[in-house]
């Protein structure tokens, strides 16, 4: 599963590969970002330039988001070549009014996107139709240029501001009250007509966040003041070389990264700092790729790779304390050091600084069939990732050992062994959802079908994992604060899509993901594991006359229950909240576009006014505790697009 | 799938390998034309204005009349000729003066509709001119030699007094592909080219940051020169005598859904870039970035009489074989 903090990170890539005309970056083949892993918390994705103008407004208490509502003929409005697009909407699942604008400038050789949006987010209603606190405002901006001075040089930029405020958290005992990214990328790419180097890029890129949050401002607080400030600025670069040696299309790739976050929690009741959060922990990576692909003929193709991370973390603050005054109520804990608390839990001593040399690898083979219709794939590959800067350094301390959140310095990176089967289908007529090819053979025939059906399983050696404190081996107490030890796991899973056109008009999908975790070392299932889910979707499109299209549709949302939890917090983590409760839900949506100039949306969510709660909810915050919030009851939402 | 270096190679809308020549004695056999009951194929050249067509097949216009439609691009001029003489293709999108052609050599076509009013562009790396004179002194890539954009071309410029090889010079290539490739390689100044040829080579030198700019629209060039209308009627729909004469209700039904069909890609040119990308394996963007400029318009041909009629005296003036020796008698406009 990929986290919300996987999607952030991935932010850009998913801003240049939605812009299409901006040149996709090609993924990392090897990427130790992207493992299985429970899910985990942060802010929401940077949306994409796409996401400006088409996507719902962030809801971290309902999450559809393994399939989407299909987004209908609205899109053609969004998607046109046009100079100027505008958008508005009010969404009920969020209570949220949103906006945005989009505008394009092309020249020859330059193309310059500049996208606003701004949504605000309020109240909702439950099934039960009581009001539960929610509510943000956010803002995002971006700007990409691309410029291609000859024909066979490209440079890019890409710069995104995110900033959400007030955002409200009913679940956990702060809400933020700030949360600023900036994200900037610089890019170039040559295209070289060499024998062998054929090409090469060169990429740069900083991300700059900034969160806040607080236990007062959005909510009565007669109690003391508390409020967390979280700086984080990260800094990447990669060289890649593109080769084509022999039969083997290959890339070698150098690149280098350095990541500072900082954070500290502040008693403003006393106007103290009471917590080292993050010591000025700055993370130094180096390291090399080189992977490569190629054909053996007659259907069969093969792609492999190795990857090295050089990393070395260090946390500059860890003997810094806080300065809450000795004669306060638990001075001495609130004071503690982060270097005194991973001695104190881990034995970590002297030098907490820790390196790692993290070797990965990968191979891929497939097979095509049936002149590349059907495809099956095997995959292997032991992925490393060292601990990031919460897990290795956190350091949250409070005089009730309870509430305490210590990283551990002395974890082993993680080593992901998957091994993964699939396969895939795409008939001759199967262009697009909605979209046939030319002279289909009736609704029944496989050549209108797209499917994907793949199962793996991840032995992950030294899995990091959160816990508490009972003493297990390299946890020197046994308090119950919250820690992070190295276990073994093991996660399995599956994922089926099938896309299928009846006809010219009508459209359906199926989608379903399973995802199994379990804590072989501890022998409990693994925390905040979604449980079993599939969608459906049935979709209409429809002329009108000589003016535009139309489209109804109908998604099936049905979730099954979670019973293997981790939600004993005397005995194991304690993470989830009890034991995940099945539903089904029900949405119906329209919309209708005029001359590819104008669209109105609309439709109705939850239609049979379910009473549910997501398994993985409230993520936007990491916290110990995960309190399940009602997810929204019936709403409507409407949206109209215009472009110029 | 049609690549899209063929697709380009044949998008002057039939225009380009139809030359007149091939138009063999052979032809003038009468087809055997299919019995049309359940079924019925629409048949296009792999141009832009087949995306009306293609969208006539899918809004079942035609289900009052037909079971099912269908819509095929033919891919070669071969096909074409062998399926309107075999009767296979008895609705089918082709260049009018092709019709005309087929008409007067005794085989039983009639013209249904114009549906395009002209595609045709002169792209230059040097910016806009004002007129056609401006090629004084100029050397023109043209591709297919003897046929649509070379005929429209020479016509005007010998109209304004513009001799070839002593005025300007003629670069002939074998199709808008090779044209647009050697505009973006700096080989190339000027090139004639029909859509999306031409939207494609904007297209292609904004991206490799080459300004190819329409220079002159050669349907407002046409107008200038021979008077009346900015608009060349191109390319219409031929349609087979016996199906006219055996279903002239389905026949009417689709001259009426076509009407509409071209009016929905006009004014839905993002909608029918997804359609025409399905059928015609060119990029969307392309597309529908060409749809504005190719001058959808769906009149009947008995509507259109008056216009077809000066388009082909003006040809027939160049070489009265185009038409086939002479203008069409009336029969031929429906």
């Amino acid at each position: 599963m990929l986290g919300k903090k996987k999607l952030f990170m991935s932010g850009i890539s998913l801003i240049v590969v939605a812009t299409g005309g901006f040149g996709a970056q090609a993924e990392d083949f090897i990427d130790t970002l992207s493992m299985e892993r429970h899910a985990l918390a942060g802010p929401p994705s940077v949306p994409s330039p796409l996401e400006l103008l088409l996507a719902d407004p962030y809801q971290q208490f309902d999450d559809d988001s393994s399939l989407s509502t299909t987004i209908g003929v609205e899109s053609d409005v969004a998607n046109a070549n046009k100079t100027v697009k505008v958008m508005g909407g009010y969404d009920g699942k969020s209570n949220a009014f949103y906006t945005g604008a989009q505008a394009k400038l092309m020249a020859p050789g330059v193309v310059m996107l500049f996208g606003n949006r701004f949504v605000k987010a309020n109240d909702y209603k439950d099934a039960n139709g009581d009001d539960v606190t929610f509510g943000y405002t956010r803002s995002t901006q971006q700007v990409m240029i691309q410029w291609k001075p000859t024909p066979v040089g490209t440079f890019r930029f890409v710069g995104v501001r995110d900033v959400i405020e007030d955002e409200l958290q009913p679940h956990h005992s702060m809400d933020v009250k700030n949360t600023e990214r900036l994200v900037g990328k610089l890019s170039y790419d040559q295209v070289l007509e060499g024998d062998r180097l054929t090409g090469f890029s060169v990429d740069l890129s900083s991300r700059n966040v900034e969160r806040e949050p607080d236990n007062y401002s959005n909510r009565d607080n007669s109690s003391v003041k508390m409020r967390a400030h979280t700086e984080r600025h990260i800094l990447d670069g990669k060289v890649n070389t593109r080769w084509d040696l022999g039969s083997w299309s290959t890339n070698a790739a150098v690149f280098g990264g350095w990541d500072n976050q900082d954070a500290r929690r502040y008693n403003d009741t006393l106007g103290v700092v009471n917590t080292i959060k993050v010591p000025d922990v700055t993370r130094k990576t180096v390291g090399a790729s080189l992977d490569g692909k190629r054909s053996f003929g007659e259907g069969w193709g093969m792609q492999l790779g190795m990857r090295y991370d050089l990393i070395h973390a260090d946390p500059a603050d860890a003997n810094e304390t806080g300065d809450v005054p000795s004669g306060a109520t638990g001075a001495a804990a609130w004071n503690m050091s982060p270097a005194s608390l991973y001695r104190s839990y881990y034995g970590a001593t002297g030098d907490l600084s820790r390196t790692d040399n993290n070797i990965s690898a990968r191979m891929r083979v497939t097979k095509a069939f049936m002149d590349e219709r059907f495809s099956v794939f095997g995959d292997l590959s032991r992925k490393v990732r060292s601990p990031d800067n919460i897990e290795a350094y956190h350091a949250v301390t409070h005089p009730q050992a309870i509430n305490r959140w210590i990283g551990n310095p002395d974890l082993d990176p993680e080593a992901h062994h998957k091994a993964e089967l699939g396969m895939a289908w795409k008939g001759n007529n199967y262009v697009d959802y909605g979209v046939m090819g030319p002279n289909a053979d009736g609704p029944f025939s496989s050549e209108n079908i797209e499917v994907k059906l793949s199962g793996y399983v991840d032995w992950v050696n030294n899995f990091i994992t959160w816990d508490r404190a009972y003493g297990q081996s390299g946890v020197n107490l046994s308090d119950g604060a919250l820690i992070y030890r190295n276990v073994d796991a093991l996660f399995a899973g599956a994922n089926f899509e099938a896309r299928w056109n009846l006809t010219n008009h009508w459209s359906a999908t199926a989608k379903v993901a399973y995802l199994w975790g379990n804590n072989d070392s501890d022998d409990r299932a693994l925390y905040q594991i979604a449980p079993l889910e599939a969608n459906f979707l049935l979709d209409y499109q429809g002329m009108l006359a000589s003016s535009g299209t139309w489209n109804v549709g109908a998604k099936l949302r049905l979730v099954s229950d979670q019973t293997r939890v981790d939600e004993d917090m005397t005995t194991a983590l304690g993470l989830d909240d009890g034991e995940g409760k099945g539903f089904a839900t029900v949405d119906l949506y329209g919309g209708l576009q005029l001359s590819n100039r104008w669209s109105l949306s609309a439709g109705i969510n939850n239609l049979f006014n379910t009473d549910y709660q997501e398994h993985i909810t409230g993520t936007s915050v990491a916290s110990a505790t995960r309190t399940k919030v009602n997810a929204p009851g019936r709403t409507f939402f409407v949206r109209s697009q215009m472009n110029f | 799938m049609l690549s899209r270096r063929k697709f380009l190679g044949h998008s002057a809308f039939g225009i380009g390998s139809l030359a007149v020549s091939g138009l063999s004695t052979s032809m003038l056999s009468t087809p055997a034309l299919a019995k049309i009951k359940d079924e019925l194929t629409i048949y296009g050249p792999p141009a832009g204005p087949s995306i009306a067509l293609a969208h006539l097949a899918q809004s079942g216009a035609l289900q009052d009349h037909v079971g099912k439609v269908q819509f095929k691009v033919w891919r070669t001029p071969d096909q074409l000729r062998a399926g309107v003489l075999d009767g296979s293709m008895s609705i089918t999108g082709t260049p009018t003066y092709v019709a005309a052609n087929l008409y007067n050599r005794g085989i039983n076509v009639r013209l249904s509709s114009v549906v395009t009013w002209g595609l045709l562009y002169l792209m230059s790396r040097e910016g806009k001119v004002a007129s056609l004179a401006a090629v004084r002194g100029k050397t023109i890539v043209m591709p297919y030699k003897n046929d649509m954009p070379d005929l429209v071309f020479r016509a005007m410029a010998s109209k304004i007094g513009l001799k070839q090889g002593r005025d300007y010079k003629l670069q002939y290539v074998g199709t808008p592909m090779q044209a647009m490739k050697m505009m973006i390689a700096g080989d190339a100044k000027m090139a004639v080219l029909p859509e999306p040829a031409a939207t494609g080579a904007q297209m292609q030198g904004m991206k490799n940051g080459i300004e190819v700019t329409r220079a002159l629209d050669l349907q407002k060039a046409w107008g200038s020169v021979f008077g009346g209308r900015s608009a060349i009627p191109q390319a219409g729909m031929m349609i087979s005598g016996k199906l006219l004469t055996e279903q002239p209700e389905l026949v009417s039904a689709f001259n009426n859904a076509l009407v509409e069909s071209g009016r929905w890609v006009s004014n839905n040119p993002t909608s029918a870039a997804k359609i025409g990308a399905a059928y015609l394996g060119l990029k969307a963007p392309i597309i529908e970035r060409s749809i504005p400029f190719s001058h959808i318009d769906v009149k009947s041909g008995k509507q259109s009489k008056a216009e077809l009629e000066k388009f082909f005296v003006v040809l027939k003036g160049m070489s009265p074989a185009i038409i086939g020796g002479k203008l069409p008698a009336g029969t031929f406009y429906q």
